[in-house]
């Protein structure tokens, strides 16, 4: 693990990043909380041995149970990390620990914004961004133990001024797709799922 | 496609039963939110819109007419449905331009069955969808699609709904927001 002013890749516990780190010095980078809820749908096989659906609930916290190697405790959680609030697409997913996820114990995922698809809200001519309704495929990856899950969605943004420049404020999207974990064989992400984050905290990288 | 055109009549049936060398259209219903960037003044607003299968059928044919529309041309089975083709078809002359397709994930596919895993009912998977023709119409969809079938041993679609989201590229870019839907009516049949 690693504290979030030095986020090397150290990570703990079997998590095994698939994401890289993408700081830039000078930038304005915005913490999140994010929790994720899936709608899984899984193939199951009943008593008479016709093929029906299994429904459960994919979360934040089973989703870091599955790269962590175990569940999250009280001050551990997931975070989106927007690395540089003037380029939304240089984000990570970590598994984070303490209050303001100061201890970064491995990059899971990204959001992954299709800027070039982006619609946005401004006031003030463009110099005020208001919101922004943005695609985005959300991945998470991580081995030993496994998670890979894929969604697709809308990403719908709220933005507050920070140092000279938009960070995000809050992210709502609701999302379909796929994916697999240790706990939870391929199943569907049906309509009905979505990822929320929060900002917690912003900072100005050195 | 193998259909009656020889004497320019078409033999078509509402579905109850599927074989070999038949050829089935289902109509879709298609209901896609669209939310477009503007100006209004110096600022940026959000437009909001609304594109439905009759809008797609005239963006892409220009005068449709009364027999024209929105429809999925199906190969039965499964696997094998994903050997379909999203066409404009037109049921008095029977041409069919293709603009796309529903590209099935079945890696994903869920099913339902009954008398054990041999007759399927039903199943959902994830798709994704390229809808283009000219220029006038170049979305890009994701979602899940919910498949029911008829109850024969070729496994051929009875209807289907799906949720989805996605972007349309045409002119200035927008989003196809969550609450899109469309749906596919029991299939025309051309023997």
């Amino acid at each position: 693990m690693t504290k979030r002013s030095v986020r090397g890749l150290a990570l703990p516990l079997a998590c095994i990043s698939l994401f890289g780190l993408a700081r830039s010095a000078g930038a304005q980078e915005s913490i999140h909380s994010v929790s994720i809820n899936m709608k899984a749908v899984a193939q199951a096989t009943n008593t008479g041995g016709d093929r029906t659906a299994a429904k459960s609930t994919v979360n934040d916290a089973s989703i870091f149970e599955a790269c962590v190697g175990q569940a999250p405790t009280k001050t551990q959680t997931l975070d989106l990390d927007f690395l540089d609030c003037t380029d939304l697409s240089n984000n990570l997913v970590n598994a984070v620990d303490g209050p303001n996820f100061d201890i970064v114990l491995g990059g899971i995922g990204a959001f992954m914004f299709e800027m070039d698809r982006a619609t946005f809200k401004s006031s003030g001519g463009d110099t005020v961004q208001k919101s922004a309704q943005i695609p985005v495929l959300v991945s998470i990856e991580c081995v030993a133990p496994d998670a890979s899950i894929t969604l697709s969605g809308i990403a719908n943004i709220t933005f507050k001024p920070f140092g000279g420049t938009f960070c995000p404020e809050t992210v709502k999207v609701k999302l379909t797709g796929f994916g697999m974990t240790t706990a939870n064989p391929a199943f569907l992400a049906n309509d009905g799922s979505s990822a929320h984050s929060k900002r917690v905290v912003d900072q100005e990288n050195m | 496609m193998r259909v009656a055109t020889a004497i320019g009549v078409a033999l078509w049936v509402a579905a109850s039963s599927a074989s070999a060398g038949t050829t089935r259209f289902h109509a879709i219903s298609l209901s896609a939110k669209l939310e477009n960037q503007v100006s209004q003044g110096v600022d940026f607003k959000i437009d909001r819109s609304s594109e439905s299968a009759k809008d797609v059928v005239q963006a892409c044919t220009g005068t449709p007419t009364k027999t024209q529309g929105l429809y999925l041309q199906e190969s039965c089975g499964f696997p094998g449905l994903e050997n379909n083709h999203v066409v404009i078809f037109d049921t008095e002359t029977m041409s069919v331009t293709p603009i796309g397709s529903l590209e099935l994930d079945v890696d994903f596919a869920l099913t339902h069955t009954k008398g054990g895993p041999t007759q399927l009912l039903s199943a959902s998977m994830p798709f994704h969808a390229e809808l283009k023709c000219d220029s006038a119409i170049d979305l890009v969809l994701d979602g899940v699609i919910d498949m029911a079938f008829e109850p024969n041993a070729t496994v051929c679609l009875s209807t289907f709904k799906a949720h989805f989201t996605g972007t349309n590229v045409q002119g200035t870019a927008f989003v196809v927001a969550p609450g899109s839907a469309l749906s596919g009516k029991k299939p025309l049949v051309f023997f």
